[in-house]
């Protein structure tokens, strides 16, 4: 077999034991400690208890399932735009997404539409406020039936800035409940008690994993630049659209489902390149788990520090991959650039 | 022999200004074809257009008798390989990117390479004598060897013709001979029809079977290297003094640059 498919299924393994550790770990530790043992007697239904199966499966495992599907699918997004951009610092919400999410979801806050809509309204107008910058973008970055990269990276920067400028507006005229809710939502958060939701965010993640691991070899090409990548046979403009259109959906439901989790695509990635080099067959696959994994940690580690009260997940995540980055960035002989 | 590549009229418009102007002219099976001319002259240009890399405003470009536009990607990188002049920037392993060689060969769901891949890369490194790279990273070579690396991953690429864009404009004297020697074998005894970009009209005149003269984006002339290669040519399309001698051990024509100094001193004797 090929050497290069076995160690991606190693390391996959790997990590994928990380991601179950760390899953456990989350969903025993929080305001009520539940000992591991416990945890996974209560998951296989040997053991019954009321209170501990209505923490464990009712509570704590949904969060840690939306961590994963978000978190993973934060981190393929950010290792598809880093490759097709070809820049180190590029993630998700770089590209002006979080910032149609963030509109969308102020302005039903100020309409008070959410009343009107019902309970998926959240989610729901996220959603349509990312996917409409997303078109957008696309549209705007296509000029000569080349689709622009640079163009697109600046474009998308400047939208980011605009719908920052807009969110404030929104909020400068809003009620303070209303601020709150916007608030809360920019900051992150894994909190979602709709399960079907969680269900349907965890399906897209996996599809898009799939997507992105078939387009894993193509986007080594990438990093020889577009043209020999052209001159090695790959149609150019398709996958720079697919895989835009991939990451960028991708990201607009996690940030409609969770809100605004920042540095998971853009820290996992590089961690994984670092760990285990280039090759984007054998990242795709880690970055996800890890990406899935480094989420619920995060998470649990912002329901525990200050209990019971529980901090935004993207305070955790940006604290942690902030500093994380800078150190990284400080160490001798890491190449993250190129 | 019949013509592998054909060009026909071929123009080029960036933005306004005119890169490549009603460019005719054939390339023969087996040919290493030397493209030569001052800077701007569009000889880059020309490669990238018969590469698919840049789409051409007018003309046609014919490979095998059939239009540019029949070829899909896959199709056409499984023809020609094109080595380009900037040298690699990249820091992946020196084997992974001479087997992405094999890419144009690969289905579109197929995410690894063969063990046929394998050995097709490791016949090209053997050929080369990169045994001792293969382990390396790419910016951790000399520019010599990046031109070596970079013609192995063409040569994977096993196309009857190879575009190269100035294989020589990085290295010095000796290791310019030494790609220049492997380029003529693999002409030689592979029959692949080579068309390269050489700014060094000294190598140009010794290797090319056929040279096409460029100015600003025109033929000037093509043919041998001594039909094309006169003191008259050059300093109508180079706008300098040279002087063209007979090579004593190739009989090729050999050119030296006349500098301001030399002119000064001895004007009469030239």
């Amino acid at each position: 077999m090929n050497q290069k498919f076995v160690k991606t299924i190693i390391y996959s393994l790997i990590a994928l034991i990380v991601l179950l550790l760390i899953s456990l770990l989350g969903i025993s530790v929080g305001a009520e400690n539940i000992p591991l043992l416990t945890v996974i007697k209560t998951l296989f239904n040997i053991e019954n208890s009321q209170l501990y199966e209505d923490i464990i499966i009712n509570l704590r495992l949904p969060r840690v399932i939306l961590g994963f599907a978000v978190g993973g699918a934060l981190s393929i997004s950010g290792l598809l735009l880093q490759g097709i951009f070809r820049n180190p610092l590029v993630e998700p919400f770089t590209i002006g997404i979080s910032g149609g999410a963030s509109v969308g979801i102020s302005l039903l806050t100020l309409l008070n539409l959410e009343n009107i809509i019902g309970f998926l309204s959240l989610p729901v107008s996220g959603f349509l406020g990312a996917i409409l910058i997303i078109l957008l973008v696309y549209k705007l970055g296509i000029k000569n039936n080349t689709f622009r990269i640079t163009n697109i990276l600046l474009i998308g920067v400047m939208i980011s800035f605009i719908s920052s400028s807009l969110v404030m507006f929104i909020m400068a005229i809003s009620k303070s409940k209303d601020i709150n809710t916007i608030l809360f939502w920019l900051m992150g958060s894994l909190e979602e008690s709709n399960l079907k939701l969680i269900l349907i965010t965890l399906f897209i993640s996996i599809f898009g994993l799939i997507i992105a691991f078939v387009l894993s070899r193509k986007l080594n090409l990438f990093s020889l630049g577009e043209e020999e990548a052209k001159s090695l046979g790959l149609n150019v403009e398709r996958i720079k659209r697919l895989v835009y259109l991939t990451a960028s959906v991708l990201t607009g439901f996690c940030v409609a489902v969770s809100g605004v989790i920042s540095f998971v695509g853009l820290i996992i990635p590089h961690f994984m390149r670092i760990l285990l080099g280039k090759d984007n067959r054998l990242l795709v696959i880690t970055s996800y788990l890890i990406g899935g994994a480094f989420l619920i940690l995060s998470d649990t580690l912002a329901r525990t520090v200050i209990a019971p009260l529980q901090l935004p997940v993207g305070v955790i995540t940006g604290l942690i991959g902030g500093i994380s980055f800078i150190y990284l960035l400080n160490r001798k002989n890491v190449n993250i650039f190129g | 022999m019949e013509q592998i590549i054909s060009i026909e009229d071929l123009s080029f418009k960036y933005n306004s200004r005119q890169i490549l102007d009603s460019i005719t002219f054939e390339v023969f099976e087996g040919a290493f074809y030397g493209v030569i001319g001052p800077n701007g002259a569009g000889k880059t240009t020309l490669l990238k257009n018969i590469m698919k890399l840049l789409t051409s405003s007018k003309g046609e470009i014919y490979i095998n008798g059939s239009p540019l536009s029949n070829f899909t990607i896959p199709e056409l990188s499984q023809k020609i390989s094109y080595l380009k002049q900037e040298p690699l920037a990249s820091d992946i392993e020196v084997f992974e990117y001479i087997l992405m060689g094999r890419s144009p060969y690969m289905k579109n769901f197929q995410l690894y390479e063969s063990k046929q891949d394998h050995d097709i890369a490791e016949k090209y490194i053997e050929l080369l004598e990169l045994e001792e790279l293969v382990g390396k990273k790419l910016h951790e070579l000399s520019g010599g060897e990046k031109q070596l690396v970079q013609l192995a991953r063409n040569l994977t690429q096993e196309t009857p013709i190879m575009l190269i864009d100035e294989p020589t404009s990085h290295l010095d004297i000796s290791h310019q001979i030494q790609i220049l020697n492997i380029l003529h074998d693999i002409n030689k005894e592979m029959n692949k029809t080579i068309l390269l970009v050489l700014h060094d009209l000294n190598m140009a005149g010794e290797y090319c079977d056929q040279i096409l003269l460029l100015k600003q984006g025109q033929v000037y002339c093509e043919g041998k290297p001594e039909e094309v290669l006169t003191y008259q040519n050059i300093e109508d399309t180079f706008d300098t003094w040279v002087i063209v001698k007979e090579n004593p051990l190739s009989g090729k024509p050999y050119i030296i640059p006349v500098t301001r100094k030399m002119k000064k001193d001895n004007i009469e004797d030239v």
